[in-house]
């Protein structure tokens, strides 16, 4: 099957190519890292989770997002996103895919990473956040290949899938959620970092997840209609942008209750943080331009989505959802993370800047899993292309 | 680096994934196996008190004296104060307190024994703890 994404015009080779030289460029900064130790990067004792961490963060969120698409379809029959559930599994492959890739590429001793399964500590989020991630990666690929796989060997009458995939479908809708919620445990079980200790950090996760997620399919679903014949379908990506609608709203208003709790109380710790992001504290305020921007764009999203003229333009819904999509990215895979460091449980501001060699990492990780969605997607819409014809 | 205060319930602990760091079962003390720990740093951020530090590069050539009873340094792990757990298998006590002599700045001892120095410095000084709402338990007391 995968021989379908090995044909290709020269535009599909040209974009390959260009991701393999930034995977290249990544992966020889990594091989300086790798020798050098993580002083390679902007980290610092204060910042001690830079861009890898919350990237990570921010990714869980996309892959989890698929799951927008699967459970309409699967619970409640909803036809219109038969033919697009598989955008989702497959971008949750690329997804988790990077989530493992910024987690290795974060530790100090990559070489024990084996340490977490030889030394299983239950206590520890973090041992089940590499159960439920990796345990979503291999339902994702099991399920969404085992359906590919079923049209493409038969490609001239329609099939369904086999029966024994069905429970590993319904398993992976609850554990869509597991992976963002035991993800936003890393950060909200912890006593001595007032901005992280929320309970609303895992709802918040989610809301984010379930606009950023469908946000990005929505986007590479107009791509697809472009470079291929594969089309959605109207139906399919209108009901998409209310949910991602909804679910960016949601997100707002949970940041809203952060705000209400922090400034009511008047607590310092609780304010400290937000005020970090958003005013600048004590002078230090790198961050200020950013979480401003992430609001005005989310906002600018949310109304061009909502207003009928260019909801049904596929260039301004495409804008919209872009916008939205950096909103949250801004939101989730800057501010919560690198914010939560400041200031320092022994009231220090120190302010993080990724390195150069960091950068490259960083976006050499985005390339790879802009890779195996783009192989992935390829032989998917092939083997669909294919049948239809 | 910070003074670790060898809580009774420590965060960092409940966070790390290897057990790479944990509690002593012979003193309560908050240990660290440097070659276990796979540098995640979970424990500095689950830390209340930035009590860790992570050797960011490899450490070795900035020591000028190599101490042969200290477990060997390597960059990528994190490191913490262990109360000298190597002096104290020895039966001294930490480098820290030895350093202040005769001035009684710092105290060390068992605080589950009612007549060590410590519970009587205890029992008749005000200490505070640092943090003492969020429930770690710090054994680190501080003489006011």
């Amino acid at each position: 099957m995968i021989e379908k994404a090995l044909k290709g015009s020269s535009k599909y080779w040209a974009w390959m190519a260009f991701l393999a030289m930034l995977v290249g460029i990544g992966a020889i900064s990594y091989y300086h890292q790798f020798y050098y130790g993580l002083g390679y990067t902007g980290m610092s004792r204060d910042v001690s989770w830079g861009l890898y961490i919350s990237q990570f963060t921010f990714m869980v969120g996309v892959a989890a997002g698929g799951v927008m698409l699967v459970l309409p379809y699967y619970i409640h029959d909803y036809k219109a996103f038969s033919r697009i559930t598989i955008l989702g599994e497959f971008l949750a492959i690329a997804a988790v895919s990077m989530c493992l890739m910024f987690i290795i590429v974060d530790l100090g001793q990559p070489m024990r990473l084996l340490n977490v399964l030889l030394h299983p500590t239950p206590h520890s989020m973090l041992f089940w956040d590499m159960i439920v991630l990796n345990g979503y990666l291999f339902l994702n690929l099991l399920v969404g290949w085992t359906l590919v796989h079923a049209q493409y060997k038969s490609p001239h009458r329609p099939v369904p899938p086999p029966k024994w995939i069905k429970p590993f479908i319904y398993i992976s809708i609850p554990w869509a959620v597991s992976i963002h919620t035991v993800t936003a445990f890393l950060y909200a079980g912890l006593p001595g970092r007032d901005f992280w200790l929320t309970a609303i950090m895992a709802p918040r996760f989610l809301a984010s997840a379930f606009a950023a997620g469908p946000a990005l399919i929505v986007i590479m679903a107009l791509i697809i209609k472009r470079v291929s014949k594969f089309d959605a379908g109207q139906e399919a990506i209108q009901k998409m942008v209310t949910i991602i609608g909804y679910a960016t709203l949601v997100n707002f208003f949970f940041i809203g209750m952060e705000f209400f709790t922090a400034f009511y109380s008047n607590i310092p710790g609780h304010k400290a943080t937000l005020d970090y992001l958003f005013w600048g504290l004590e002078g230090a305020h790198s961050l200020v331009p950013w979480m401003r921007a992430s609001m005005l764009l989310g906002a600018i999203g949310v109304i061009m989505l909502l207003t009928p003229k260019t909801r049904y333009n596929e260039k301004t819904l495409g804008l919209a959802c872009a916008l939205i999509f950096l909103s949250l990215w801004i939101d989730k895979g800057l501010g919560l993370v690198l914010g939560g460091f400041v200031p320092s449980p022994t009231e220090y501001i120190t302010q993080y800047y990724p390195t150069m060699g960091e950068l490259a990492i960083t976006i050499g990780v985005w390339a790879a899993g802009f890779m195996i969605v783009t192989v992935l997607y390829k032989m998917a819409i092939r083997v669909r292309l294919d049948f239809e014809n | 680096m910070t003074l670790c205060n060898h809580c009774d319930d420590p965060p960092c602990v409940r966070a790390c994934p290897t057990k790479a760091t944990f509690k002593s079962m012979d003193n309560g003390i908050v240990m660290m196996d440097y070659h276990r720990c796979i540098g995640c740093r979970f424990c500095m951020a689950a830390c209340p008190y930035g009590a860790r530090s992570f050797n960011w590069r490899n450490p070795r050539p900035f020591i000028k004296k190599i101490n042969p009873d200290f477990p060997t340094r390597m960059r990528g792990v994190v490191e913490k104060c262990t109360f000298c757990a190597e002096r104290l298998a020895e039966g001294k006590i930490p480098a820290c307190v030895e350093a202040t002599g005769d001035t009684k700045a710092m105290v060390f001892g068992d605080l589950n024994d009612p007549h060590s120095e410590i519970s009587q410095v205890l029992e008749s000084t005000f200490t505070i703890q640092r943090k003492p709402r969020l429930g770690t338990r710090p054994s680190i007391f501080y003489i006011i």
